[in-house]
């Protein structure tokens, strides 16, 4: 592979997506026609209003619901060529196990996947070193506050090496600083490994200052109503001084407009 | 003392506390205390007729009594293995049980309203069956505090592994975790106090179950004592009986609480 193009190559791709949801009740139409692309270690974000279903677009990534109509195509050319292997999800809260040290939880996915030796292991140890919590490594989930806790999280879903990360409003739980800067922080993490990353979110000023692209989804049944390429020109701005820049709010304005129109 | 490095203000909030911790305790022994000396004093100014009332100083001669004839431990003993028995396998196999209907969303919904009846059932009114399928002895009993105590942990701790939250499932399956490994990362290490709780309602329950069957069956036990003794007016003997099962049961909850802390203690560093 050429390395020059190797970050314009698609790495996952939605073409004409549909899916349905069965209740008793009735048949719900969750998305209705989903096309978009996704680019090797780009960030990008799906912006909509609640029940837009941006997180059925994640579980239907991580494999865990089927398509009803379309083709959904997820381009990994690893020597795991199993979606589950390639896939990390990050939830709104960080399910750390109180019964585990930090360690412990970090290594869960390895564990999982029996793929736990003393290289995966270091592998783990050094992330959470690297990022700062190092000296943590014995503690228990509830001796962390709610930032650390998420970045734990994160580390974890790092630990199995997965090539796309989901991140399912991972933010939304914590305090408007924190929430700052924890986002900053995966930013940076997610940057510096040389992940994909799918974020899901509600909030348009989050979205602007994180993301590469953000793909703005209409109320159900869904479909891509627009997507913005967000350009800083710098890529060193940490995201608090991207919500100070003068193209944030042109950012913010148009994408606002964009998701008040019915 | 070691209340120096406190202000005066959380002193005196100490003092309270324990001035009321301590005034709590005191009533209760009172209250023991005073109902014995108040029941003796009756007894002996024949305020009540002690041969159906019994007392305490006729209580405390029967348990000498017998002590001294061995009787008081060979029975405490078989009471004591009969609750055991139920207790252990009583909880193994509602701890297997919710597993199993864990496992398998179609047989929870299968069973859900024989365990609702079995649950409501009076488990002594299976006693005659009980007593015809595999006869009038120990068995029957161990079956007793097996069915009493059986249900009750199934359904405890079946509803514990029902409330682990569903994105921590999510989140094994997103590393491609199997049913099993939910089970044994997931599932069980969440639910280890849940389960410990319901150790301490069981050794109860299947008290309850010995006591029952006893009284149906058995020619040895407390609770055999107790029927007997009431069966030929001997009062003193079922209420030495009723103290030596306070005793028991008390001993039973506390050895599984003391378990209790010790397993949370080296749970945790």
């Amino acid at each position: 592979m050429n390395l020059k193009n190797k970050n314009q190559n698609k790495i996952l791709e939605f073409k004409n997506v549909k899916v349905k949801y069965h209740t008793p009740e009735k048949e719900i139409l969750a998305i209705k026609n989903l096309t978009f692309d996704v680019y090797n270690e780009e960030f990008v974000t799906i912006l909509g209003p609640s029940g837009s279903g941006k997180s059925t677009v994640l579980s239907i990534i991580s494999g865990l619901l089927p398509i009803t109509d379309g083709e959904f195509n997820l381009n990994i050319s690893s020597e795991n060529s199993n979606q589950k292997q390639n896939v990390g999800y990050m939830f709104q809260r960080d399910y750390l196990f109180g019964w585990r040290t930090i360690e412990q939880n970090v290594f869960l996915g390895l564990e999982i996947k029996k793929l736990l030796n003393d290289k995966t292991k270091n592998y783990a140890i050094e992330l959470l070193k690297k990022y700062g919590l190092g000296d943590f490594l014995k503690s228990y989930p509830n001796e962390l506050s709610g930032g650390m806790r998420q970045k734990v999280a994160l580390i974890r879903t790092l630990a199995v090496n997965p090539k796309i990360l989901l991140l399912d409003e991972p933010f939304s739980a914590l305090d408007f600083q924190t929430r700052i800067n924890l986002a900053d922080e995966v930013r940076k993490i997610i940057k510096n490994e040389h992940k994909t990353a799918i974020l899901v979110s509600h909030d348009i000023s989050e979205a602007i200052s994180i993301s590469d692209r953000i793909i703005v989804f209409s109320k159900r049944p869904s479909v891509v109503k627009k997507i913005f390429k967000i350009d800083f020109e710098s890529k060193k701005l940490t995201l608090h001084e991207k919500r100070n820049h003068k193209r944030f709010n042109e950012y913010f304005d148009s994408i606002w407009s964009e998701m008040s129109e019915v | 003392m070691r209340y120096d490095k406190y202000s005066n203000e959380h002193i005196a909030y100490l003092r309270k506390i324990k001035r009321e911790s301590f005034l709590v305790k005191l009533t209760q022994i009172s209250v023991f205390v005073g109902l014995i000396i108040l029941w003796e004093i009756a007894a002996q100014f024949k305020w009540i007729d002690s041969f159906i009332m019994s007392s305490p100083l006729r209580v405390y001669k029967t348990l000498v009594m017998l002590n001294n004839s061995g009787q008081l431990w060979s029975n405490v003993w078989v009471t004591v293995c009969e609750t055991v028995c139920g207790f252990v396998l009583g909880t193994t196999l509602g701890i297997i049980l919710a597993i199993l209907v864990w496992w398998s969303e179609f047989l929870s919904k299968v069973l859900e309203p024989y365990m609702v009846v079995l649950n409501a059932l009076p488990k002594v009114a299976l006693g005659p069956i009980i007593i015809v399928w595999v006869g009038a002895g120990v068995k029957s009993i161990i079956i007793m505090a097996l069915l009493v105590s059986v249900i009750i942990a199934t359904i405890n701790i079946m509803a514990g592994f029902k409330s682990i939250d569903k994105e921590k499932i999510l989140l094994m399956k997103s590393f491609g975790a199997s049913k099993i490994q939910v089970l044994f990362k997931l599932i069980i290490p969440a639910n280890i106090s849940s389960i410990i709780s319901t150790l301490k309602i069981n050794v109860g329950m299947s008290l309850i179950g010995v006591i029952t069957g006893e009284f149906l069956v058995a020619s040895k036990g407390v609770g055999y004592l107790i029927v007997y003794g009431g069966q030929v007016f001997k009062l003193d003997l079922v209420m030495a009986g009723i103290f030596v099962l306070c005793v028991i049961a008390t001993a039973m909850y506390l050895a599984v609480a003391t378990f209790e802390k010790i397993y949370l203690r080296s749970s945790r560093k």
